[in-house]
């Protein structure tokens, strides 16, 4: 079973996220800020992270930075879910960190977009 | 009224002739401080320390000549301070001379008592005057500045004001983003019956739910998008892209609606590409606003878009047999939440952003818009885009963008489509179209073939993409192939060798695992 961390700092959005993932075979990690995000990567090893934002402690982008360093983690890919990109009318935006385009999804986002992407990236659950 | 009391210099070298002027100067009813001096030179010394306001001056003086004094009174810059010459005249131009330098009467030796008293009540009458007028100017000017000076700070803190709201826009709309998300992926977790089965009923009214936050979410973007526009953030990224094709399947996208009010909706296609260098996304932005709204305010007949290149640039139009607009409205059409008296049915509410926000990215484009409308007869939108010129051979491009793909990624799929044998080549570009949703996934068309760049995305993964943009008749019938960097190849024209070999020989299987 593929596993998969979501790091964001409201709880419903996890459970949210956690549920529709479960419902399509995928298990799920999660983790409240980007600090925890980035010891859970670390520590558990997912098959991809699902990032937020705007985070207390540590922010996103600064986390994608530091799994994009590590051995260990950097050929994880990773999705962002975040309020702070807007739609673009055929699709979605990305987001660059030092200069690497990550796909970005916006909130409020459609089920079907996610489930996608992440298939893409790493199969079925 | 200030009232300043006045200074008077007598400067005559004559004894008799001093103390008879100081004598007549003293008997008027005046109040004013009397200084008198035998030479030039001291009364120049006393003029440094306090100028006075009226001057009687004897033309020959002993040491300098009154002449000379005139000058330096004016090269010290007194040039308003009255100078009466005292003089016997003997020399046919003393008063024309004087007069040229700033002389302003005379008084006749043998000097004559009423004489002087009346040119020297004169000039005080005068002074006194001017010098009324000069503190009423003085005191207007400084209220002028005071007025000046708050308008400017008023002006300053509208600015701030409107810097504030622009913040306010864009942080509130993110604000709303999260809570929004959470309630629409709730709504949609029941809708989809994650947590159990669901009456149909039910789900019509779910359904309602979730197209009404996504209106919610339009709206948040059309305010964050209109913030952007006016703080100048809003970025655009120009590419080369065919206006019609775009139109066409903007055009397909609004089918459904324009069928359910019986309109015919007309696309202008020609066969022909017309190639524009704009940001796709926000071209499209464009198309949407102003083909939402012709739909929304036309009850019958139709809704044509046409798309003409220029010799300059390219012009679009979006043209409508709706209920047109007023006049009086058609110079506010373009502003923030202008909704000019086009009523329209219930549920069709929109933002008042839609066209400022077209208006706002045609612009950044380069290009300008403007509108046709007759009441009764319909509207007709008109705007520009910047022509795309061809820089070089064509077939570099799909080598380029894979050069700088290497350079920005770690892991990059690309999938070549022999499009040769394709039935319908369009509709399999706009599956294409339709199915990449990142911003950073490049599709490039090359003669027979089509190249699909896929950033952050493994070998395998591709089989989605491909299986998506497939159409169900052609499934087995297109020549593709796969070579992932940097597993397949570490630059450019290994990945190309790559391709050539395994569309071209019959076992590429074998030679792409053995690069592995």
């Amino acid at each position: 079973m593929k596993r998969i961390l979501v790091v964001d700092d409201e709880p419903d959005v996890i459970d949210l996220v956690k549920n529709r993932l479960e419902a399509n075979r995928y298990k799920v990690i999660s983790a409240t800020d980007g600090d925890e995000g980035l010891i859970k990567a670390q520590k558990e090893k997912p098959d991809l992270v699902i990032m937020d934002i705007l985070m207390p402690n540590m922010m996103g982008g600064e986390a994608v930075r530091q799994l994009r360093s590590d051995e260990s983690t950097k050929h994880i890919p990773i999705i962002f879910l975040t309020a702070v990109t807007s739609r673009t009318p055929n699709g979605d935006g990305g987001v660059n960190v030092d200069g690497q385009f990550y796909t970005a999804l916006p909130k409020p986002f459609k089920p079907e977009k996610l489930l996608f992407e992440i298939k893409r990236l790493i199969g079925d659950g | 009224m200030k009232q300043t009391k006045y200074t008077i210099f007598i400067i005559e070298n004559n004894v008799s002739d001093r103390q008879f002027l100081k004598k007549i100067l003293v008997e008027m009813e005046y109040d004013f401080a009397i200084k008198d001096f035998a030479t030039g030179k001291e009364a120049m010394s006393e003029m440094n320390i306090r100028p006075p306001d009226l001057v009687l001056l004897n033309l020959y003086l002993p040491d300098q000549d009154g002449f000379f004094l005139l000058e330096s009174f004016h090269q010290k810059g007194l040039v308003d301070l009255p100078v009466l010459l005292v003089s016997s005249f003997d020399k046919e131009d003393d008063k024309k001379k004087g007069f040229d330098r700033g002389a302003i009467d005379f008084i006749n030796k043998p000097i004559v008592l009423e004489d002087v008293k009346a040119r020297v009540a004169c000039q005080l009458r005068f002074k006194r005057m001017m010098d009324d007028q000069k503190w009423a100017n003085q005191k207007t000017n400084e209220g002028i500045k005071m007025l000046y000076k708050e308008l400017e700070n008023q002006n300053k803190k509208l600015l701030q004001l409107d810097h504030l709201k622009d913040d306010f826009v864009g942080s509130v709309s993110h604000e709303l983003r999260t809570p929004l998300a959470i309630m629409r992926e709730s709504i949609s977790q029941i809708r989809d019956e994650l947590f159990g089965e669901v009456p149909d009923q039910q789900k019509r009214y779910l359904d309602k739910a979730l197209i009404n936050m996504d209106r919610l979410r339009n709206i948040i973007d059309n305010l964050l998008d209109i913030s952007k526009i006016e703080k100048g953030k809003l970025e655009i990224y120009k590419e080369k892209v065919d206006l019609n094709k775009l139109v066409e399947e903007i055009v397909s996208d609004f089918a459904v609606k324009a069928k359910a009010k019986g309109l015919i909706l007309e696309g202008a296609v020609h066969g022909t590409a017309v190639y524009a260098l704009v940001d796709p996304e926000k071209t499209i932005q464009v198309f949407n606003n102003l083909i939402g709204n012709a739909l929304k305010f036309t009850e019958k007949g139709s809704i044509e878009i046409t798309v003409q290149e220029e010799e300059d640039f390219i012009q679009c139009k979006v043209k409508d047999t709706g209920k047109g607009i007023a006049q009086k409205d058609l110079h506010k059409l373009f502003d923030k939440f202008q909704q000019v008296g086009r009523k329209h049915g219930p549920g069709e509410k929109g933002t008042g952003l839609g066209l400022a926000i077209a208006k706002g990215i045609i612009e950044l484009h380069g290009g300008n818009i403007h509108v046709e409308s007759t009441e009764g007869e319909g509207t007709a939108f008109f705007f520009s885009f910047q022509k795309y010129i061809e820089e070089s051979g064509s077939c570099m491009s799909f080598r380029s963008a894979l050069i700088s793909a290497i350079k920005q990624f770690n892991q990059l799929s690309v999938i070549k489509v022999d499009i040769r044998n394709l039935k319908d080549v369009d509709a399999f570009k706009g599956r294409i179209t339709k199915s990449l949703f990142r911003k950073s996934d490049r599709v490039i068309i090359e003669e027979q073939h089509v190249f699909i760049l896929l950033p952050d995305t493994e070998k395998e993964m591709c089989s989605v993409v491909l299986s998506r943009i497939k159409g169900s008749h052609d499934a087995d019938s297109l020549g593709e192939c796969i070579v992932s960097f940097p597993i397949d190849g570490l630059t450019c024209d290994e990945l190309i060798n790559g391709l050539e070999r395994t569309i071209e020989g019959e076992n590429h299987e074998k030679n792409i695992s053995g690069r592995r």
